[in-house]
């Protein structure tokens, strides 16, 4: 059983291209319907995922293994999703640290470099309409103070983030509990 | 020589800047030379720990999904340890996007090969997963009423909107660093259109710029050859 759920799990990992949200129909295909964990273990899991640090394959696999088999399980799933892509990246890693000298690999990067910053910035404007928009979201939190469809609080919070990058080379983890800290306090005030 | 590529991509193509000249993504002799030598077993061991421990401080913080280490990236690896720069993040922020498996796993993978061969990338994946296991076996008990705590889902709240300040930061960085020519602007709008509002995926946006880059390259190399 656990055999099987490490090797489902490397398949997940190895057809899981373009970032988690992608694979959740083939995750939830492979895991739920296979009575693993019930598909509302599913959903919470997957709240849980954008919650706690890590990619949410790696959480998935460590949840599961852990209901099928404790930590032993826990472990061996989370290695076999992790499994087939360390051996791909490593190769194609591999290849590129061999060919370091051919000249058409910086000017290829020069091209695909200005694009993935273009990316960045619009994985930046996704999040960024997602968090700020008022709508409820899916575990039905709806913004308490909201002015044209804008959460408030959460314009606050960037705002006070986005200050203290900017004034103060602020560190990433001291910016990530301030907007924690301020995320309480205040949907504890305005009654979230 | 190259005299299109400057026009084109001003240093970043064709010879790079002499202050990044040590840290080419593929330039694994050099950074090991850095190591010191004496008590080669000793130094290997204590590399392969730094690597564990920068790795696991980035995947502790690395919430929000693979954009959302950028930042932490910067810090732990980048600025703290100098193992790789900004330009060479952004190549392997590509190669991990396109290749299978989570971006932050593929990119810990790929940044601890270029370090220390194999068992660096195994440290820096086995790294940045070690919190996120840790963190799920101690919550799978209580998993279902965890996310109904007002307190947990306020501070998720409040770090997302963070997050987003925290992305945005990264972006304009790596742009003022990455964006210095028209082209390459256009480059990067092309590719914040592509996806935001024509919502093509980021994988299939990578290919296309694979693809633009190879035949830019060797355009450039046929222009060469004949004039």
């Amino acid at each position: 059983m656990l055999i099987k759920a490490v090797l489902v799990f490397a398949k997940v990992g190895l057809l899981t291209i373009g970032g988690g949200l992608a694979m959740i129909p083939l995750l939830q295909d492979e895991i739920v319907s296979r009575g693993w964990i019930s598909l509302n273990e599913f959903t919470h899991m997957i709240s849980i995922a954008e919650m706690t640090p890590g990619p949410i394959i790696v959480n998935l696999a460590t949840f599961t293994g852990y209901k099928l088999a404790g930590v032993t399980g826990a472990i061996a799933c989370t290695l076999g999703v992790m499994f087939p892509s360390f051996v791909i990246v490593t190769l194609f890693s591999s290849i590129l640290i061999a060919h370091k000298d051919n000249p058409h690999i910086p000017r290829v990067f020069a091209v695909i470099r200005p694009v993935v910053v273009g990316l960045i910035a619009g994985a930046g404007i996704g999040l960024g309409i997602q968090t700020l928009s008022a709508a409820a979201d899916a575990g039905g939190f709806s913004a308490p103070l909201q002015i044209l469809g804008i959460d408030l609080v959460a314009a606050v919070i960037f705002a006070v983030s986005a200050l203290l990058l900017w004034r103060t080379d602020g560190h990433p983890v001291k910016v990530l509990i301030v907007g924690a800290v301020l995320g309480i306090i205040l949907f504890s005030i305005t009654g979230g | 020589m190259n005299e299109m590529i400057p026009f084109l991509f001003s240093q970043t193509a064709s010879d790079p800047p002499p202050e990044q000249s040590g840290q080419d993504i593929t330039d694994l002799r050099r950074i090991r030379e850095r190591q010191p030598n004496q008590q080669e077993g000793a130094s290997i061991v204590a590399l392969l720990w730094q690597i564990y421990t920068s790795f696991f401080r980035v995947g502790l913080f690395t919430i929000g999904g693979g954009y959302a280490m950028l930042p932490m990236f910067e810090r732990e690896i980048i600025k703290k340890r100098g193992w790789i720069d900004q330009d060479r993040l952004l190549d392997i922020y590509a190669a991990a996007q396109s290749l299978p498996g989570a971006i932050a796993l593929n990119s810990a993978t790929f940044i601890g090969n270029i370090v220390a061969g194999v068992p660096g990338a195994i440290s820096a994946l086995l790294g940045v997963a070690t919190p996120s296991i840790a963190i799920i076996i101690v919550v799978a008990e209580f998993l279902s009423r965890i996310i109904e705590v007002p307190i947990a889902m306020y501070a998720l709240k409040g770090m997302s909107a963070a997050v987003v300040a925290l992305i945005a930061d990264a972006a304009i960085r790596l742009g003022m660093r990455s964006i210095r020519t028209p082209i390459t602007l256009v480059l990067a709008l092309a590719s914040l259109v592509l996806v935001v509002f024509v919502r093509i995926s980021s994988v299939r946006v990578i290919l296309g710029a694979v693809v633009l880059g190879t035949a830019y390259s060797w355009l450039s190399t046929r222009f060469e050859q004949h004039v």
